[in-house]
Formats: C-alpha cells, structure tokens, sequence
C-alpha cells in the first residue's frame, strides 16, 4: 500500500505545469502582499533638514523598548517621553532622547502605546465584566422564562470567557491583517481542483482506467489516491501559508507570537484561548480541510464526467457556486452553510467571536458545527466517487 | 472548410449547450445582482417619479419647482405641524387639509428616494452640458467595470474544444499532415473564435441592457454620458446610449482578443486543462491582484472591462510608482495602447503557429 500511495503522489506532481502553477501563484501571492500590506520592506520615506528617513521602522524600535510585561515603571517612563515631546513640540528645550526627527511623531507613538496598553491591562474589567455581567442578566430572563436553550448558552460563554486576562504589551494588532487574508486560500482550491480534475479523468483519457479496474487492488488504489491527493494539498497548504506568515512578518514585523490570541484588538471577543502561532496553524488546518473537501467534490466529477477539462471547468463553476451559497445566510440556504467547505476556507470567521447553533437544544459551536458538516460532504462525496468507481462498467 | 469546423464544435462537442447554459447563467446572474443593489435602501418609485417629471436639460423653471419640492421635503414635518394647527383653529378648510396631507405624505414616505435624486441633481446642476437622467439605473448598467467571467468562460472553453483538445486525442498530429491543416484550418478556427467570442460578449451586453429595461423606466437614451457622476470627466461627447454601445463594442473587441490570446496559450500549452487554469488566472490575477489601473491597462485582457476608458482624463498620483508603468494619466493613453496590444496579439496568434507537432 505504501508503494502505491508514493507512485500516486509522484503522478500528482509529476502534472505537466503544475510545479509551474505552484511557483506561480506563489509569487503572486507574495507579491501581493508586498504591494497592498508592506510597512517595514520599502517604507514611505519623509524629509527634514536634507535628509531623509522613514517613521515606521521608528516606531518599531519604539515598540521593541516597552514590550514585555506592562509595569507601572514602564507606563510612568512612556508618560515622561509624551511630555517631553509634547514640550519639545511647544519649542522648549528637554534632554530627553526622541525616537524620530519629529516630536510630534514621537508624542503620538508614546499616546498610542500608552492607550494600547490601557486596553491591554483593563479588558477583564472592560471587556470580560461586560460580557459576563450582561450574560448574567439573559441568564436570570432564560430561568425565568424556563428557556434551557438560552440558559445552557449563557453558561457556555460563562465558561469561555471567564478567567481572561492579559498583560503585555507587544506588537500584535498587525497579526489582524495576516488572520484576514484570503488570497492565498483561493490560490490553494485553483491548484487542488487543477489536480484533482486528472485523478480520475486523467486515467480514463490515458486508457488505463478499464486496466486498474482488473487489478485486485482497486479499493486500495482509490485510498491511495485520496491519500495522495490529501498530503498533496497539506504540503501545498503549507508552503502557501509559511511563505505568507514570513512575508507578512517581514512586511509588518508584528510580535508577541506566544500571546494569547484574544489580545488582538480585533478579535477580543473571540472564544479561541490559544496563542498566536498555535492559532494560525490551526486556522491554516482547517483552510487545508476546506481545499481538500472541494477536492474530494471534483474528484467525484472527476469519476462521472470523461475528459479532465470537463472536470476542472466544472469544478471551476462548482467552487464559484460553493462561494456564492456562503454568501446567503438566512432561511433554508443558511443550514446548508455547514456543509460548505468555503465555511472552512475562510475559517477565521468562526473563530472571530461566540457563535453558537442551536442542535436540539443544545448550543454549539460554530467551527464544531462546520467541521461535522464538512465532514459529512466530504466522506458523502468520496463514497459517492467509491460507488461510481467500482461499477462494472469500465470505460468511462 | 468553415462548415465542417462549425459542425464539430458547436454539434459534436456540444458547444452549442454550453454556449446557451452560460448565456443562461449570465441572464440569472444579471437579474439578481441587481436586484440585490436595487433593495440599496432608497425608494426607487418617489425616485423614478421624480426623474420621469424633471428629466431633461435643466431650466429656469423646472430649477425653481424643484428649489419648491425641496423646500416641502426639508421641511415636511413641521409644515405637517402648522396644518393641523392652522386646521385646529379653522383657517383652512377639510378639504385643503386633506390636500396638505396627501402631498406630505408623498415627500415623507419617499423622503430616501428623493434625497439620492437631490444628489444627482446637484451634480447635473453644477455644470451646463449635463442633464437630469435616471442616474440609478444607467449607474447600474455601467457599473460592470470588470471582465465578465461567464465570457471569459465561454471564450476558453471553445479554444479547448475546437483546437486544444485535438492534442490529446493525437488527432493534431492528423492534422498537419493534411495540406491545408496547418495553417488555414488553424486561421478558420481562430476567426471562428474570435466571432463567436464577439458574439458572446455582444448577447450579454444586450441581456445587461434588456434586464435594465425591465427593471427600470429609461426613458433618456440621449442625454449626454456626462450627466452621470460616474463619467465626470469623461470627454466623450456621445449620449448615453452611444456610450453604452461603444462600451459594448470596446467589449466585444476585447473578447475576440481574449480569444486569440487563448490559442496563443493552447500552442504554448498542449494541455487542454492548462490552457483552462492559464487563460483564467490571466484574466483574473491583473484583476483581483495587481489592482492598478495602469498595469491593468496593459494587459492582454484590458478590453474586456470595457467601461473604464471612457472615464476620462483622471490624473492618478501614485507616492511610489512601480517601474514598468505608462504614464500617469489613464485616460487618453489607455484606449489606444490597449486597442495595439490587442491588434498585436490577434497578429501574433495568426501568424505563429506552432510548427512541430504534439506528440505527448
């Protein structure tokens, strides 16, 4: 069987012009976040006095002094640095150091990071009081009103959110940008329906189809092919997502890896209480997942339809209409969103903040919900592929 | 020869239903895109209403009437107010009071619709060669800035069918041994193409346009393209309608070199599945990618969008300019640099065909 799963492997790749494709989209990817997301590679340069330097990579020596631990030591020498400026601004003298050429630049960065870090060392008292107050409330209306519904949801974000806190400061609002990129999750479905149109359809325009259908290892045949097929999009969904984390890093230079994900200001309310890093691999998973599903729908049509370009404009159609279905949310199409892989390419919104679905009463989460769903298409469609495979008839 | 190519494209290779499905696809699409942008917010009666009573070039008196109407729309409520006061005390009849009310009643429940018209008419106004038109709906159908997908599918899929598929059936290699296979078969079928590809583009141009009708009462096809904000520094002196048809040409050019583009890439590429990943991600990448208008512009498919030349002279200042752009106004170079990129791409796609054969 190991065998068998190497040689599909090597049939995938070995794909005329698909490594092409790959390097391709790669630089165009990366590419594209240099031209629309860079800060810190060719940052925008300013003049004064005949010479020229740029304020971000500033602010970022700036950054670097104050991370770490938020102390009173540390907010009381930020206050002194404002003022400074603030004074240097208003044309008197002080021997304190500045950061840039302009005071106030400097007075605005020591402002930032000094309301950063208020938003950092209060949100239990600013934002988790409030939610949980608040759910205290919807929870005494649900027992009065005997709602179990509600009443288990108001202690399921009673667990979630309860015990957060947070306490220092580093660079991490710029992981925002990286979490909310979707570009190269597109570039991951194109290649996966490109090589997953000649699974099947591959074989039938070569011949060799009725062949395999003789060999008594037909079903382990098709595990190895869904098995190459799968570590296929795994590596490719790899390379695309590091080489994204490392360009953005190199763009943006956010820090703090190891903080708590919640720490973001965007994602405050989100209900995932993992770092950083852990967090990214597990979203850049679950948009491995999602490619793999759409995979594993034109490997079906892969099976039903003759030739391999029938199956990757098919497929092309079938990912576009998998996109359009995620777009509705309301009414019968808004159940039909579980089982969407596109739910999980664009995984990142189930985690943003406490989304739950009402199953027989019982709250659950969101990404649980989608990955049964998900699960639930992907093994319908591989079955599907599995009982077309194996029917007698076979030519095409 | 033409007739045979016909033939086995469009019968045996079915080109013909896919040609219809995706004619089809882009009628459902076009009906409810709009829809969607139509439910925007805005009262679309009080706002057709208004524009079926004022459209037209914009004079002493019909400025006046509307400075009136405006005037009753600002301050609604408060004349709601002193009528029932004034009826309270007796100083105007029932029926006056009836009257009051039924025309309130019309500015106030319209109130969003009548405000976008307030919009666009104080865009017309400010400038004597504009008019007042439905600016929603023609903003509508000229808000198609991008390369229409549905074509761009139709276009590749009969490159695959008629000349890039043959590669794996081993057929091309039939083909050029034939006296006439090589070259002229090869001609008929681009021309065949890039006809069917204008073809294509055309019928939807006219389904967009048909939809629009549908949806809204036009009734200005001759007012000047500058009454819409979109064009507002348009120097296209056509009327609307002018300007829609010779979006829709620009278009439909766009589509037959798109068209020559795809056999350039079915000789480059043997492979039908290629070609269809290749011709797609040259359509989309400089569109969703490398979003600027100047790179854009330059590109094999910069036709297809059509719209976006008769924008006019819009000057784009850029703090760091990439090296291989144009010039710094879009506007008055842009059709033509286009309209020679594609001239030279049907050119090149006529004159170099591959000349060994594909043996896989």
């Amino acid at each position: 069987m190991g065998t068998l799963f190497l040689y599909e492997l090597k049939k995938l790749i070995r794909q005329k012009y698909l490594i092409f494709f790959i390097i391709l989209l790669l630089g165009v990817n990366l590419f594209n976040i240099y031209l629309n997301y860079d800060e810190l590679l060719s940052p925008q340069q300013y003049a004064k006095d005949g010479e020229t330097f740029a304020l971000t990579p500033l602010r970022l020596q700036m950054d670097r002094d104050f991370a770490g631990k938020i102390t009173n030591e540390k907010l009381a020498r930020l206050k002194a640095h404002r003022d400074a400026a603030e004074a240097i601004f208003n044309g008197e003298e002080s021997d304190e150091p500045m950061y840039t050429p302009y005071p106030y630049s400097d007075m605005n960065f020591a402002g930032e990071i000094i309301t950063e870090m208020q938003r950092l060392y209060t949100y239990h008292d600013t934002v988790i009081d409030a939610v949980l107050q608040k759910n205290g409330y919807l929870e005494t209306q649900a027992k009065a009103v005997n709602d179990r519904y509600r009443q288990r949801q108001a202690e399921l974000i009673e667990k979630t959110y309860a015990g957060r806190s947070l306490d220092s400061y580093y660079r991490v609002n710029a992981f925002e940008t990286v979490f909310s990129y979707r570009l190269s999750a597109l570039f991951l479905v194109l290649l996966g329906v490109y090589s997953a149109a000649f699974l099947f359809a591959g074989e039938k325009e070569n011949g060799m189809l009725p062949l395999l259908k003789c060999t008594p290892k037909k079903r382990a045949l098709f595990v190895a092919k869904t098995a190459a097929f799968f570590t296929f999009v795994l590596c490719v969904g790899i390379l695309f997502f590091s080489a994204d984390l490392l360009t953005f890093w190199l763009c943006l230079r956010p820090s703090g890896f190891f903080q708590t994900f919640y720490a973001i200001e965007g994602y405050m309310y989100s209900i995932l209480n993992v770092n950083i890093l852990t967090a990214y691999l597990l979203t850049s998973f679950l948009r491995v997942l999602g490619a793999f599903f759409i995979g594993c729908a034109v490997m079906l049509l892969s099976v039903l339809l003759p030739k391999a370009w029938h199956v990757f404009f098919c497929g092309v159609l079938l990912t576009a209409a998998l996109m359009g279905m995620s777009l509705f949310t309301d009414g019968i199409f808004g159940a039909l969103r579980f089982f969407d892989p596109v739910t999980l390419l664009i995984s990142i919104r189930l985690f943003e903040t406490f989304r739950v679905v009402n199953i027989f009463g019982y709250p659950v989460f969101m990404y649980a919900a989608a990955l049964f769903g998900n699960l639930l298409f992907g093994s319908l469609s591989l079955t599907g592929t599995w009982l077309i495979y194996k029917r007698r008839r076979g030519y095409a | 020869m033409l007739k045979q190519e016909l033939k086995k494209v469009f019968i045996k290779r079915y080109y013909l239903l896919i040609f219809f499905a995706l004619l089809a696809a882009e009628l459902v699409l076009c009906v409810v895109q709009g829809g969607k942008e139509g439910l925007s917010g805005f009262d679309k009666e009080a706002y057709e209403r208004f524009v079926n009573i004022y459209a037209g070039q914009i004079t002493e008196e019909k400025a006046k009437q509307l400075e009136t109407s405006f005037m009753y729309l600002d301050n609604a409520d408060d004349l709601r107010l002193f009528g029932e006061a004034f009826y309270q005390s007796g100083d105007i009849t029932p029926e006056e009071f009836e009257q009051l009310q039924t025309e309130l009643e019309q500015y106030m429940s319209g109130r969003t619709g009548i405000n976008v018209f307030r919009e666009h008419y104080a865009y017309a106004s400010a400038s004597p060669a504009r008019e007042i038109v439905n600016s929603e709906a023609w903003t509508e159908l000229f808000s198609n800035d991008a390369a229409d997908l549905l074509c761009v599918f139709a276009v590749i899929v009969f490159t695959v069918s008629a000349f890039v598929a043959e590669n794996e059936t081993s057929f091309s290699l039939l083909r050029r041994t034939t006296p006439k296979g090589r070259k002229a078969l090869y001609r008929t079928d681009l021309k065949l193409g890039m006809v069917t590809a204008a073809g294509f583009s055309l019928i939807c141009s006219a389904l967009r346009l048909g939809v629009g009708l549908a949806k809204w009462s036009i009734r200005d096809f001759g007012a000047p393209l500058e009454s819409l904000e979109l064009f507002e520094n348009t120097s296209f002196g056509g009327s609307l309608l002018g300007g829609y048809i010779t979006i829709a040409i620009l278009k439909a050019l766009g589509a037959a070199a798109f068209c020559a583009f795809c056999f350039i890439l079915g000789n480059l590429f043997t492979s039908s599945v290629t070609v269809l990943l290749a011709g797609l991600l040259s359509v989309l990448l400089p569109q969703y990618v490398l979003r600027d208008a100047r790179i854009y512009y330059v590109s094999p498919v910069s036709l297809l969008r059509g719209t976006g030349f008769l924008y006019g002279n819009v000057v784009l200042e850029e703090a760091d300019a990439l090296p291989f752009t144009v010039s710094e106004t879009a506007g008055t170079l842009a059709l033509p640099i286009s309209l020679f990129i594609a001239a030279l791409i049907v050119l090149c796609a006529f004159l170099f065909v591959k000349k060994r054969g594909a043996t896989k």
